[in-house]
């Protein structure tokens, strides 16, 4: 009701905003619909689909209020049913983000076959003056250079996996930037946390030189102090992004792994053929990966990402492909190997626009490999996907 | 604000005499490409414009608001589709940026990406970009002068200059006597094989100046394949610092 209430307000004195021919409506409105039908295939249960629909839909809604002062609320809710929520314990807590300062979810429906939640992963405001910039409240927070693998992400790590959520989580935290160039800037920010375990603060600069970006970071993250860098430029056309962050541990403690702190570092290198094919290629290092069988990730936990934890083995290989088959239909091909113990995961796409604002795709994810290697015996995944943006 | 608009005018009325093709007879040939450039262009501008990609059984639209000032600052935000709405690109002299604001995520583009036809139409980054300049790039002759749709056009050739880094072999324009907005543009390859035409038409007032608020691209071996630009509203000269074109403004500005 409130919310309404707002809007009503906010389009009777539309007309006041409206200083000359080009400028836009204060309050934008904006959101999809889209409904995901996946398929499981466990490993070793190959008789034994697993079968789940969930109808999602986001609602963004920003009020540019004054020059000086925005708002962004939006708001993430989803209906799922089928067999993962049967057999899953508890699935409504699995599915929602756990790793929030804030309470700002709400579960509607939690029925043995179906659950129904809330929530809002950004609501933040902004005030900007001269060069300063500063925002408070749940928002996303993205330091990374790199397209899949981000180390220098210290504040919202999100899976690669997970590619259905779109926008990503986001941060309850205070910002303060300050931008010292046209394409330069310095920030701090402060995640909240009950205790210091679960806070982080760091500080973070960025500036262009030799047509190249460049930042340094620093702070501290958790149980972790960290020091990084990263960069992104281009050779002969191709773009180029690197990305390096070392995490130490603040207090040493007998049971302390890890004593001297881990180092995470990756590499990557994408270009753009004329004829829309793309090719993009990177490389990840963690130094307190493992070398030899990884052990399987945990593809259905929802235990807070870590940019310390990227990958279980020490190193992990991405490729990926993309091409314009038409103008409307785009098919991708993505894998990431652990050399170590030669397992895999490999996830094919085709997306078709539809019209204007309706769009499908079909995804797949198969996992390769053997026992405790880092994607094996995991299973194969497909997703059919229906969307329609407003 | 009034000045301003006052003192432009006397000016455009100034400059009007000075191009009045009765006073000014013989001009050559980049001089007009010169003067057709600074008209659809301006020292800096700002448009709204719509690009609707046509296919025999499909069509797809996109509108986007740009600024733009010289040859190396554009600022472009995407309005429409909606799921695209609020994505912005941001130009400096060679370097590029887009923001995507789902995510809050600045990415640095590489070249390679910009030589891509702009969201898969026929229109390329470098017609949007402007990334060359049919002035400084190529040398320029007058063909012959036609009557093209029921104007008196000078047909001129460009030829690019050695050292400049432009993707035609030969363009030639049908520039239209006395107004300067061109009709027809063709776009010749190195093997001097025609590639594609942009055919301006809908001529209407925008700002002070009459210019053709439609083009139409045509990929030369694809009939059935176009593009259609279509200029919602423009305004030339305005006042834009170079500051506007940073990443700062390139998440707030909408």
């Amino acid at each position: 009701m409130k919310v309404r209430l707002l809007i009503i307000t906010v389009l009777i004195s539309f007309n006041a905003f409206a200083q000359d021919d080009y400028s836009l409506s204060p309050v934008e409105f904006s959101g999809y619909v889209k409904d995901v039908q996946t398929v499981f295939v466990p490993y070793g249960m190959e008789e034994n689909w697993l079968s789940d629909n969930a109808i999602h839909n986001r609602l963004k809604l920003k009020y540019y209020y004054k020059d000086w002062l925005t708002f962004d609320i939006q708001a993430r809710n989803r209906f799922i049913y089928g067999d993962f929520v049967k057999f899953f314990p508890d699935y409504a807590k699995y599915a929602q983000s756990s790793n929030y300062f804030l309470d700002m979810d709400y579960v509607w429906l939690n029925d043995s076959s179906a659950v129904g939640l809330s929530e809002l992963d950004r609501l933040y405001f902004q005030l900007t003056k001269g060069d300063w910039e500063v925002t408070v409240g749940r928002q996303r927070i993205n330091w990374g250079m790199n397209l899949v693998w981000n180390p220098n992400d210290i504040f919202n790590t999100f899976s690669y996996f997970d590619f259905e959520y779109e926008e990503r989580p986001g941060t309850d935290a205070i910002r303060v930037k300050y931008y010292t160039s046209i394409t330069g800037s310095a920030e701090l920010v402060y995640k909240a946390g009950e205790e210091v375990d679960e806070m982080a603060f760091a500080g973070l600069y960025r500036f262009n030189a030799g047509s190249y970006d460049f930042q340094f970071l620093g702070g501290f993250m958790g149980k972790d102090l960290v020091l990084g860098t990263g960069y992104s430029g281009s050779i002969k056309g191709a773009a180029f992004r690197g990305e390096l962050t070392y995490f130490k541990p603040r207090q040493i403690y007998d049971y302390t792994i890890n004593k001297d702190g881990v180092v995470v570092s990756s590499v990557s290198a994408d270009y753009t053929f004329s004829n829309t094919l793309y090719l993009h290629a990177g490389i990840l290092y963690n130094s307190s990966g493992a070398s030899g069988k990884a052990g399987q990730i945990q593809l259905l936990s929802n235990q807070e990402l870590s940019p310390k934890m990227l990958s279980r083995g020490k190193f992990n290989l991405f490729a990926q492909t993309s091409f314009s088959i038409t103008p409307l239909i785009t098919a991708n091909l993505s894998s990431i190997i652990n050399p170590d113990d030669l397992s895999a995961f490999i996830s094919p796409s085709i997306t078709a626009s539809l019209s204007d604002n309706f769009s499908t795709s079909l995804f797949g994810q198969f996992f390769m490999g053997s026992a405790d290697t880092e994607y094996g015996h995991i299973g194969q995944i497909a997703y059919l996907r229906f969307k329609y943006s407003f | 604000m009034k000045l301003f608009k006052l003192s432009r005018t006397v000016l455009i009325l100034g400059l009007s005499i000075l191009l009045n093709p009765v006073l000014a007879q013989s001009e050559d040939a980049t001089e007009i490409v010169r003067k057709s450039d600074q008209l659809m262009q301006g020292d800096s501008y700002i448009s709204i414009m719509t690009m609707k990609i046509v296919r025999p059984s499909w069509d797809r639209t996109i509108t986007f608001k740009s600024w733009g000032k010289g040859r190396d600052l554009a600022l472009t935000y995407i309005q429409t589709p909606a799921a695209d709405k609020g994505q912005t690109f941001l130009k400096r002299t060679n370097e590029m940026w887009t923001w995507n604001p789902k995510i809050n995520r600045l990415i640095k583009l590489p070249p390679s990406m910009l030589a891509q036809g702009w969201m898969g139409s026929d229109y390329s980054n470098d017609d949007i970009l402007k990334e060359s300049s049919i002035v400084v790039d190529y040398h320029h002759k007058i063909l012959k002068e036609v009557k093209y749709e029921g104007f008196d056009c000078w047909v001129i050739q460009m030829n690019p200059k050695e050292d400049a880094a432009v993707v035609w072999g030969k363009v030639i324009s049908y520039i239209v006597k006395g107004k300067y907005f061109p009709l027809k543009v063709e776009y010749f390859n190195e093997d001097g094989d025609l590639v594609k035409t942009h055919l301006n038409s809908d001529v209407k007032q925008m700002d002070d100046r009459e210019i053709p608020t439609k083009t139409i691209v045509q990929p030369a071996d694809e009939p059935n394949k176009k593009t259609v630009v279509t200029i919602e509203k423009m305004d030339f000269n305005v006042n834009l610092q170079d500051k506007f074109f940073s990443q700062q403004n390139m998440k707030r500005i909408r």
